[in-house]
């Protein structure tokens, strides 16, 4: 099993969503924020920073993070407000945010599994990435972006092309809403997510860019999204 | 009279209202990281968000103490993870599922809520469960204004303290979030800095 760091804003829906036992038992580590620079990246196999942290208070470790990715380190950020700041290669577009689109069953929001054949999709179910979300990222050249906004940017990305490591980003936010007690989808995409960067394949052998892959159009998975 | 001191969690946080006219330079914005070495005797109150650092902040919850004691109050928006109050128990998310197990129901007026109906709390464009998805239970002596599902679990309290200070409790999503809903929701907002307001000016109106 991987070793994973996550990193800890110190907020309730942190601490609930690390504490909870699906969760936590592939933490390997919980560290705050305020201590990371006591902590020795490369002793992990992945480092895992949550959806609304302040990104203010990750700047000081770009250095850190970077020289992380080099090293063949993986970060997974789930912010990316502000990311650009302290992680390469990242450009977010904040989109408004439509909490309301599943109301109507005729409404295509548009999400699509770009590599349906992506081991993460083992893990994850495709419709368990469909909420509101709150930006699309523009894949750097040669990243692959796993979910897509039709028209818009990426939900969901995984760069290998500008560090030697794995730099995977998204602008869904589980972590919040798992550790909120709200939203089931953002459950099963958390608890998946863990599940896959602690134990499953990293897809590594999926080549940057490939014309010819199938595109999966999903739909919400009934009841998913609120109460 | 005294200021308003709102705990900034990121840049850019604090909601626009803070700074409307009816309310000029009563909220003073600072980053929670700087709650250790602040002096807090200009402040009559302090606003806490959902997205507040309280593992952070619990390391100086002695000082949240004292400034209580000192006649402060405090606004806590969220659900309590970490011992920043002495007496206030950990959040417990709501059991059971769907529209009933989610309802808002008024237990006690209160300026915050003045005109502000149970169902705008309850629903928003018909889906439950924004507002509150569980409770901080209270203290002994705090009075319940909003109460969440079948049991009307207390949702947000007020706490006139018995060592002086009030805490008013919001378990749930940042209050000023509604300030741009289509409906009475959106008096919280301008009437919780009204009442902190009359509350640092002495004029206590929700006895």
């Amino acid at each position: 099993m991987r070793k994973i760091l996550a990193v800890d804003g110190g907020t309730y829906f942190h601490h609930f969503s690390y504490a909870d036992p699906r969760v936590a038992r592939f933490i390997d580590r919980r560290v705050h924020v305020g201590d990371l620079g006591a902590t020795r990246l490369d002793d992990f196999d992945v480092v895992l920073l949550p959806c609304r942290i302040d990104p203010d208070s990750l700047i000081p470790f770009a250095g850190a993070l970077r020289a992380y990715l080099d090293g063949g380190g993986t970060v997974v950020s789930l912010n990316a407000d502000a990311a650009d700041e302290f992680l390469p290669g990242i450009v977010n577009r904040s989109t408004e945010v439509n909490f309301w689109w599943w109301l109507d069953g005729g409404v295509d929001p548009g999400i699509r599994i770009m590599r349906p054949s992506h081991p993460l999709f083992a893990h994850v179910g495709a419709g368990h990435v469909i909420w509101h979300y709150h930006g699309v990222l523009t894949p750097p050249p040669g990243a692959i972006s796993l979910v897509d906004v039709e028209g818009e940017g990426s939900l969901l990305y995984i760069d290998r092309a500008s560090t030697a490591g794995r730099l995977i980003v998204s602008t869904l936010d589980p972590v919040f809403h798992h550790g909120s007690n709200f939203m089931p989808n953002a459950t099963h995409l958390l608890y998946g997510l863990m599940e896959w960067l602690a134990e499953g394949a990293l897809g590594d052998a999926m080549a940057p860019i490939s014309a010819d892959h199938p595109i999966e159009v999903v739909r919400a998975v009934s009841g998913g999204c609120c109460a | 009279m005294k200021r308003c001191l709102f705990l900034r969690c990121k840049r850019d946080h604090a909601p626009k209202i803070f700074d409307a006219p009816l309310w000029a330079g009563m909220v003073e914005n600072v980053h929670q990281s700087r709650f250790p070495e602040l002096d807090l005797s200009p402040y009559g109150a302090i606003i806490m968000s959902m997205l507040t650092d309280q593992a952070s902040l619990s390391r100086h919850a002695d000082k949240l103490e004292s400034f209580l004691d000192r006649g402060g109050l405090l606004v806590v928006n969220g659900h309590m993870a970490y011992p920043l109050l002495a007496d206030v128990a950990p959040f417990l998310p709501q059991s059971g599922h769907g529209t009933d197990a989610l309802a808002v129901h008024r237990l006690a007026d209160h300026p915050v809520f003045a005109g502000v109906a149970e169902e705008d709390l309850t629903f928003r464009r018909g889906v439950a469960g924004f507002y509150g998805r569980g409770h901080n239970p209270p203290p002994d002596g705090a009075i319940a204004l909003n109460g969440l599902g079948a049991g009307k679990v207390a949702l947000d309290w007020l706490w006139r303290r018995p060592k002086g200070g009030t805490v008013f409790m919001h378990g749930g999503l940042d209050l000023w979030a509604y300030a741009g809903d289509p409906t009475s929701a959106a008096r919280m907002a301008p009437q919780l800095l009204n009442w902190l307001k009359s509350e640092m000016r002495g004029e206590t109106c929700d006895a």
